[in-house]
């Protein structure tokens, strides 16, 4: 037994001391009444009292009962399927509840809070083409929240209800023995629209959880799929878990809503990939460009224009008064125009960091408003820096108390290739470093860290540098030439947490070489530039990079061994395909990279040292444009914005003694730390796309999270009604309906006969019939007997002469 | 038909007078300037009827004067009265203290008055009476045993001790109607009417016993049963604890309960005293105290007449 509305029960019951407080209050409040005919009362009382107390407990009791009965039949009590019930109901006591939910012991529903479910449309393909106002259309989410809402209404008591989302990750509320609808709707309240993708399996998975252990014999089940069923909303491409050999399958029935046949027009920006992530203030090296890629979904049929705008989250300097502003920050757009049936478009934005301040600065990326909101925005953010301060080690020689460097060693080569005018003006700042006693105080303000001659450093030295790397901070290491690399030690690895093994001596180089990319170009030389997989450390050459090595000469190339006995030194495996940005065609590592994680620091290695032999200037340029360009991007990689999706845990890798971190943006984020990764991570994952800050404990930003959409989450147009259909029964057969407003019709229809009956009316027959004899009762038992006995003072006093008094 | 006099003895008017004498003279006064139209008059002035004479006749009976206009011998007969002794027991019990009727005195306290108030005034007026018409009034008081007895008297001051021992305020005990009858027939020879003012709340038997000895003894009895209207309605609605006067005792129950088999029994009661009464061929009279005491005056005066002719014509 089941009551729909508990708080009327709940003052029904309590109004059964009314008539007992009123009771004991009548009993305690009186005065004493000084009688003579005592006689004649307890002659009275000794036959009555016995009898008048059964009659009072038995109207209190009918008193009681009927107050009861008149709360239980507000609270409309139900009666689960049973033999009592229907029983009654074969006599037509009951009145069965007349809609579907009420049919079910099980009622789960599937609503689909993907990004699409953002979706905001008409049904006719014209208004979708026009420039519309789409902030007034409901979305999809809150049409199918009033469709689960009018499920609800039906759903009898003590059933058990689950509300399954479909966004990544899929979540499962469960509420045991449902009462009222309000309980529902505090779950309902904190259900919203995500920009996740959707995870129907997580979904079924969850379906499956809870048909298992809810589902009992004899019990029955509703399944009810709340979407649009987009592209975009389901994940066709990923198999689902079949339903059907489910012990209670045939106990269940699936509805799910009918997809969309309309396309839905949608522009998105698919991705913002900036050249440089972290550049110069005022430089024209430094600015780098925006490659921003937008894709279109829908209606392909007409023309369109779309305007991108980038708007820096900072406020723009005094004396700028040559950018576009809106709110007083730095606008830049540029327009597209789509053509018929055209999908996909770049565009290039350039970004001039010429009035900007240096430090990390966020961006967003937008297009005008349409249908599906969520997409038309993309987060990111660049570092901007004043100068690059960049510190050599190298051989220092000492004459007459002064030290000097080499003209012809390492450093002087890397120097003269990032400042190659000899001006003194550029983007770097360069100092030289003594690797005799280097530290920790010695990387104060570095930005690129240089070894030429990794030999001098001892493991102190090493265990500053190693420690400064992992604080995220970019390290570039090559041989000492054609010196002896012997001194090298082991530790030099583990302090920089390197998977590679130092070479003890250089491997000669016999043939000319010639970079290559492999794939665009025939590999025909002995050095092969390999483009590694997101490695970006030499993209902005990439297309000028034969041209540079054309002239240059190698003669030895040291490259990363997997052991120390240069008997079997075994090159191929010393370093992961992973690592390579180049090597030669005998696979011999030429420039590696380890640690690309943000956090976690970059190291660079170059198995050529930095000599007269290829890096004369200027008949060699490739010192130039390749020092420079592994400078600034390697500098990018440690400031590089990571990208994270909604749905998807933050993890962030700086080192554990910043084990608290505050995630700006995100208030209920609970973050965790993972021993083995030596990560930490977000136990909740945003389900909105923004920039996030990560912060220490003392507050200062270690990193800029960028949370974007998945651009294929966005994806309007409609699912094939096949491959939908087929996906879909492999887990279950599903009834497709339009709404789910008819459904007491739709559940008429169901097989499933098992019933819930209100015993209301029943209750009230009850409840007449009680009042009935209440009435009787407090007419006819002895006390209230005054009227009755009436006659017998006119009897008793007809002896006596009585006066009519006349006025 | 009622009389606009009659009002002024009604409950509501002599309660407002706080004298007792005062009360009894007024409701007296009342009462015997509505008796003009009385067919009843006194005894031994007044002519009755003539009749035939017989053998025996007392000759100083005879009338002459018809004997010489017709020759025929008739005796004259007159309605001759002898004095009669009255005897008032009134029950001054705790019972009789009971009294729900209460005279609202504007701007002045509320008066109370109890059953003994009515009795009392009774008695009062009833010896009044009787002094009037030189009848001998003696008192008795008693409860459960005599608290005061005075002796017949028909003398003009006799009415001042009377008043005088009706003006003491009921006891807290409880009824003997035996003892006090008892006790008064141990006092009289002679033949008396004994009038019994009380509620007569004691053991019917004991009752029956008491009246019984009194018609042994030869006495004229009339029985006056003063009960409280509420006493004879019950119409209490709110459970309450109700005291015994007599004795103390209290039980608490709902009055709307036990109403209907309340009224039964003091219905019996009152039934069965009157068939006792009836048995022994006494009169019997239940008294409300919310209603005028003329009418019951009335009554007895017309009882009183009735049964010295009776007595007369025996």
């Amino acid at each position: 037994m089941t009551i729909l509305h508990s708080q009327l029960a709940i003052m029904g019951t309590l109004a059964i001391l009314i008539p007992i407080l009123i009771h004991f209050l009548f009993r305690r409040r009186q005065q004493p009444i000084q009688w003579g005919a005592m006689r004649f009362l307890f002659a009275a009382y000794n036959k009555v009292h016995k009898r008048t107390r059964i009659e009072y407990i038995v109207l209190l009791l009918l008193r009681c009962a009927i107050l009861l009965l008149v709360g239980l039949t507000l609270g409309r009590v139900m009666l689960q399927d049973n033999s009592i019930s229907r029983f009654l109901n074969d006599f037509g006591i009951l009145s069965t509840v007349s809609n579907s939910g009420a049919g079910s012991n099980l009622v789960v529903i599937i609503i689909d809070n993907s990004m699409c479910s953002e979706v905001k449309y008409k049904n006719t393909v014209t208004e979708t083409t026009r420039a519309v106002d789409y902030s007034n259309y409901p979305t999809s989410f809150v049409r199918h929240m009033i469709q689960a809402k009018s499920i609800l209404q039906t759903v009898a008591p003590e059933s058990h209800v689950a509300i399954i989302t479909t966004a990544q990750p899929s979540k499962l509320a469960y509420i045991n023995n449902y009462a009222e609808l309000s309980s529902a709707e505090k779950i309902f309240d904190r259900i919203h629209s995500t920009h996740a993708p959707p995870d129907i399996i997580g979904a079924i998975e969850n379906l499956k959880q809870v048909i298992d252990g809810s589902i009992k014999e004899n019990n029955t089940g509703s399944v009810y799929l709340l979407s649009d069923f987009l592209i975009g909303s389901v994940n066709t491409e990923h198999s689902l878990v079949s339903l059907k050999e489910s012990q209670y399958y045939e106990q269940l029935t699936f509805y799910a809503l009918n997809p969309q046949t309309t396309p839905v027009n949608n522009v998105q920006i698919a991705s913002v990939e900036p050249t440089r992530h972290t550049s110069v203030y005022n430089s024209v090296l430094g600015s780098g460009q925006l490659q921003i890629q937008l894709r279109r979904f829908g209606n392909l049929q007409d023309k369109q224009h779309s305007t991108i705008r980038v708007q820096s989250s900072y406020t723009l300097l005094d004396n700028d008064i040559t950018h576009t502003k809106i709110d007083e920050r730095y606008i830049i757009e540029n327009t597209v125009i789509w053509e018929r049936g055209q999908t996909e478009i770049e565009s290039i934005l350039q970004i001039n960091n010429q009035w900007i301040k240096h430090g990390i600065r966020d961006y967003t990326a937008w297009i005008e408003s349409d249908t599906l909101d969520s997409d038309n925005y993309y987060y990111f953010d660049l570092n901007i820096l004043e100068h690059i301060n960049v510190k050599i080690i190298d051989q220092q020689e000492t004459i007459n108390d002064s030290r000097y460097i080499d003209t012809f060693s390492g450093g002087s080569w890397i120097e003269r290739a990032l400042m190659p005018d000899d001006t003194g003006l550029g983007d770097f700042i360069i100092e030289y470093g003594n690797p005799i006693g280097f530290d920790e105080v010695d990387l104060v303000d570095v930005d690129v860290l240089i070894v030429s001659r990794p030999d001098l450093l001892d493991n102190a030295s090493w265990a500053s540098i190693g420690k400064w790397v992992k604080r995220g901070h970019f390290l570039w290491l090559m041989p000492p030439g054609s010196k002896s690399t012997a001194q090298w030690t082991g530790d030099v690895n583990q302090a920089l947490g390197l998977s590679w093994v130092w070479p003890l001596e250089g491997i000669s180089v016999k043939h000319s070489l010639d970079f290559k990319e492999t794939h665009d170009k025939i590999v025909n030389t002995e050095i092969d530039y390999n483009k590694a997989s997101g490695n970006t450390l030499l993209t902005m050459i990439s297309n000028d990079i034969d041209d540079l090595l054309k002239a240059v000469d190698l003669y030895y190339i040291y490259a990363p061994i997997d052991g120390v006995n240069t008997d079997s030194i075994i090159l191929s495996t010393a370093v992961s395909n992973n690592d390579k940005i180049t090597d030669t065609l005998n696979q011999m590592p030429l420039l590696i990279d380890t640690t690309h994680d943000s956090g976690s620091g970059y190291v660079v290695y170059l198995g050529i040292a930095a000599d007269l032999n290829w890096s004369t200037l200027p008949t060699s340029p490739l010192m130039v444009a390749l020092t420079q360009e592994i400078v600034r991007q390697g500098l990018c990689e440690t400031h590089k914005s990571r990208i994270f999706h909604p749905g998807t845990n933050i993890v962030s890798s700086y080192p554990k003694e910043s084990h608290s971190i505050d995630i700006d943006g995100i208030d209920f984020i609970q973050i965790t730390y993972n021993n083995d990764a030596n990560t930490f991570s977000t136990v909740t994952p945003p389900d909105t796309s923004g920039l996030y800050n990560v912060r220490d404990t003392n507050g200062i930003l270690l990193e800029s999270v960028a949370v974007n959409v998945y651009a294929d989450s966005g994806n309007t147009n409609i699912c094939s009604a096949n491959i939908l259909n087929s996906w879909l029964n492999s887990v279950a057969e599903w009834t497709w309906v339009d709404n789910f407003s008819n459904i007491d019709d739709l559940l008429l229809e169901s097989n499933h006969s098992n019933v819930n009956s209100e015993i209301s009316t029943i209750l009230m027959y009850i409840l007449g019939i009680l009042i009935i004899i209440e009435t009787f009762f407090a007419r006819h038992f002895s006390h209230a007997s005054i009227s009755q006995v009436e006659g017998h003072i006119g009897e008793l006093t007809s002896s006596s002469t009585r006066i009519n008094r006349t006025q | 038909m009622t009389r606009i006099t009659d009002d002024y003895f009604h409950p509501e008017m002599l309660s407002r007078l706080g004298s007792f004498e005062l009360r009894a003279q007024m409701l007296i006064e009342g009462f015997r300037s509505g008796m003009h139209e009385s067919p009843y008059h006194g005894v031994s002035v007044e002519f009755a009827e003539h009749r035939q004479y017989v053998q025996g006749d007392d000759l100083r009976h005879l009338d002459w004067k018809v004997f010489g206009r017709s020759d025929k011998l008739y005796v004259k007969q007159f309605e001759q009265e002898t004095n009669l002794d009255v005897v008032i027991l009134v029950d001054s019990s705790a019972s009789m203290n009971y009294g729900t009727f209460t005279n609202n005195i504007p701007g002045g306290s509320n008066t109370h008055w109890s059953k003994y108030d009515h009795a009392t005034t009774i008695a009062a007026a009833i010896s009044y009476l009787a002094l009037q018409q030189r009848d001998r009034v003696g008192l008795v008081v008693f409860a459960d045993e005599l608290r005061c007895i005075v002796e017949r008297r028909s003398t003009s001051g006799h009415w001042r001790k009377l008043i005088s021992a009706l003006s003491a305020l009921p006891a807290d005990s409880a009824t003997s109607i035996a003892y006090g009858v008892d006790q008064t027939l141990a006092k009289f020879t002679n033949r008396v009417l004994i009038v019994l003012i009380s509620d007569f709340f004691d053991d019917p038997s004991q009752i029956n016993n008491a009246i019984a000895r009194i018609r042994h003894s030869g006495h004229d009895l009339i029985l006056l049963q003063i009960l409280d209207r509420q006493e004879m309605r019950f119409d209490f609605r709110v459970p309450s604890p109700f005291v015994d006067l007599e004795y103390g005792n209290s039980i608490q129950f709902d009055p709307r309960a036990i109403r209907k088999i309340y009224l039964e029994e003091i219905t019996s009661h009152c039934n069965h005293l009157k068939t006792i009464a009836r048995n022994f061929g006494y009169d019997y009279h239940l008294i409300d105290t919310h209603e005028s005491i003329i009418p019951i005056l009335r009554m007895l005066l017309s009882k009183r007449t009735s049964r010295f002719k009776r007595g007369q014509n025996r």
